[in-house]
């Protein structure tokens, strides 16, 4: 049991699935992570990759069906949740785990205040008066940058990046020991991403809130991120320090990814992307899933799972042909 | 909003305009003779010229629409019934009430009963309790209200004699009425909830109420289901404009003195004022409660109450 306990937040083996007319799709596979107090993780993939499936897992807000979790264990802070029971996750949603969703247009109740929509979560799980939740809202509203005045607009009056502060201010409002951020830049421009980054790495700080920041943007990794967890059809392929991914990326989907992106010091006329589709995930290929698009791929890499193996001081990488990939990269 | 409001009750002048031509053309293409059916089948051809001379209706189209229209907008009165000699508005008011009880009571079933089996099935996408629910809607969409009627009767007032089979009275008149009549609204209630639902409770936003912690119970009632109203109270105003008008078979069966039945009859016997005021009054009733409809929108949407407000102000920006 103390084993267990070490670290803030572990998934260990999680796998969930999703049916859908029939099929299986195999959204999150043997996953497992830890997390310390404090640290921030990136979750890296692209689209459909599982990344959000596994941030929902830990709220247990997935839609039941269609999603099952099949098999694994999530442990927070000492506390298993896939068992726990109903009335305990409502007092965890929300209090001590938040998530800050990915589409702000979306995620805001059209038809409620804005503020009212903070105030809710505070007179939820904090023992104070009605006034004081709407005060409590307020301060969070001004603390994400929007005025206290406009605590009774609703979400329409509200421009993109100003509800993704509100999507925000709803996470934050409780203080919670754990957030899970899915995207929370995506929906923005470039220059609205970078305040809502440093707020982010600011009230992290203040709050010394333990982080899962979901991104297919490396950038954002390198700004906010200590750990990073590389995650292709539902696998984690590569773990490793923000140092060790960027310095020495070894999975052959993670040096794709860096190598797709355009270099300021070289004149590139075509950018060079990762040939092929992410492969289907209601039918994975055998072995590893990423053998159909690596350039390194033998027959070992089709058949059978392949684990991850340690290449050095707690860089996990998922490949079999470690040793040739590495000499070429 | 109270200028839209205003806006909206100036509409209903053109929209009853509309309606009494309409009804007035039709009942003028109509065949039949009013005077014929007030003389009976004893008169002669000479009483009955002079009896069409009398009622005006061997007047032109134009002459008669023009003093139909002159006497209902602008000396607001509806006319006498041919048949009885009274004033139309005095035997429409005095029916409406058996019309209304009915149409009232079905309306609250329907809202009470097929809102919560709505959710229910919702809630329970595939399980037991939908098909339970989709069931008793299914069968509720198909069983004609007549057919129900007839058979309530000989099941409670024929064989079990615990209800009286026709007229009006006291509550237990009116509870196979009502029954029959609402099980069609019920079940149309019901599925378009359930429809209405479904597509709400998979919106980001139930998911986002969700992760705040909220009872399932508070995210059904404060999240999905304001936001699932809309398409429901216009199933609510269609219904009760229905069920003005289209209690008429129920009327029948039950021999119930409502407006139905007060207009079927008025139709058989060609006795024109009766008809067309039937119609007015019904036609008015409805547009006043589409207008309620589309202001308890605003009321639930935030949304559409700017949108209310924002053709005041672009028509404000245009003068």
């Amino acid at each position: 049991m103390s084993k267990e306990n070490k670290a803030f937040l572990s998934i260990k083996n999680l796998t969930i699935e999703y049916t859908s007319d029939g099929d299986v799709i195999h959204a999150v596979n043997d996953v497992s992570l830890e997390l310390e107090k404090g640290k921030t993780l990136g979750l890296v993939g692209e689209t459909g990759a599982g990344k959000t499936t596994i941030a929902k897992s830990i709220l247990k807000i997935l839609p039941e069906p269609p999603a099952r979790i099949t098999s694994g264990e999530i442990w927070f802070d000492g506390k298993e949740l896939l068992n726990a029971h109903h009335d305990e996750m409502r007092h965890i949603r929300g209090k001590r785990i938040a998530m800050i969703f990915q589409d702000p247009m979306t995620a805001l109740n059209p038809i409620m205040r804005v503020g009212k929509q903070i105030a809710e979560v505070i007179e939820l799980h904090e023992n104070v008066s009605r006034a004081k939740a709407e005060e409590n809202a307020k301060k969070m509203l001004e603390m994400v940058g929007i005025p206290a005045a406009r605590y009774r607009e609703y979400p329409h009056q509200f421009s993109g990046g100003m509800k993704q502060r509100v999507v925000i201010a709803i996470a934050l409002a409780c203080s919670p020991d754990l957030l899970l951020a899915d995207e929370p830049t995506t929906a923005l421009d470039v220059t609205i991403q970078a305040q809502v980054l440093d707020m982010i790495n600011d009230l992290k700080a203040k709050y010394n809130t333990s982080m899962i920041m979901i991104t297919h943007d490396l950038g954002v990794v390198a700004e906010v991120c200590d750990n990073v967890a590389v995650v292709y059809a539902g696998e984690i392929v590569e773990y490793g320090t923000r140092e060790q991914i960027f310095h020495s990326p070894s999975f052959p989907y993670t040096k794709g990814l860096f190598g797709s992106l355009p270099g300021l010091k070289s004149d590139v006329k075509r950018l060079s992307p990762i040939e092929g589709l992410p492969p289907d995930p209601s039918n994975l290929p055998k072995g590893c899933a990423f053998n159909p698009r690596c350039p390194h791929a033998t027959d070992a890499c089709r058949q059978g799972r392949i684990g991850l193996i340690d290449i050095g001081a707690g860089h996990l990488c998922r490949c079999c042909q470690i040793d040739s990939t590495q000499k070429e990269g | 909003m109270s200028r839209f409001i205003i806006k909206r009750l100036l509409w209903t002048i053109p929209v009853m305009l509309g309606i009494a031509i309409l009804i007035f053309s039709i009942m003028y293409v109509c065949p039949g003779d009013p005077a014929a059916s007030l003389l009976g089948n004893g008169a002669t051809q000479v009483e009955l010229q002079a009896k069409r001379e009398e009622m005006g209706l061997n007047d032109p189209y134009l002459i008669r629409l023009g003093r139909y229209l002159k006497q209902v907008f602008i000396d607001f009165d509806l006319g006498d019934s041919y048949m009885y000699g009274t004033p139309v508005i005095d035997g429409l008011l005095a029916r409406m009430k058996y019309t209304l009880i009915i149409a009232f009571t079905c309306m609250g079933l329907q809202i009470l009963v097929g809102t919560p089996l709505g959710i229910i099935a919702a809630t329970h996408r595939n399980g037991l309790a939908d098909r339970f629910c989709m069931f008793i809607a299914l069968l509720g969409v198909s069983i004609p209200a007549f057919w129900l009627a007839l058979m309530m009767v000989v099941a409670f007032a024929v064989n079990l004699n615990w209800l009286p089979a026709y007229g009006v009275g006291g509550i237990e008149f009116y509870i196979m009425p009502c029954l029959a009549n609402c099980f069609a609204g019920i079940a149309t209630q019901a599925r378009q909830t359930r429809s209405s639902m479904l597509e709400v409770i998979r919106s980001d936003y139930v998911v986002t109420a969700q992760a705040k912690g909220l009872s399932k119970n508070e995210v059904l009632l404060k999240h999905a289901l304001p936001n699932a109203l809309i398409p429901i109270i216009t199933i609510v105003g269609n219904g009760m404009g229905m069920m003005l008008g289209g209690t008429v078979v129920i009327e029948n069966v039950f021999s119930i003195p409502g407006v139905g039945n007060y207009m079927m009859s008025a139709i058989g016997s060609r006795d024109y004022p009766i008809v067309m005021g039937g119609v007015l009054i019904l036609g008015l009733l409805f547009s006043l409660i589409m207008l309620l409809v589309d202001i308890v929108y605003a009321f639930i949407d935030p949304r559409i109450k700017a949108q209310y407000e924002g053709q005041q102000r672009r028509k404000k920006h245009a003068a």
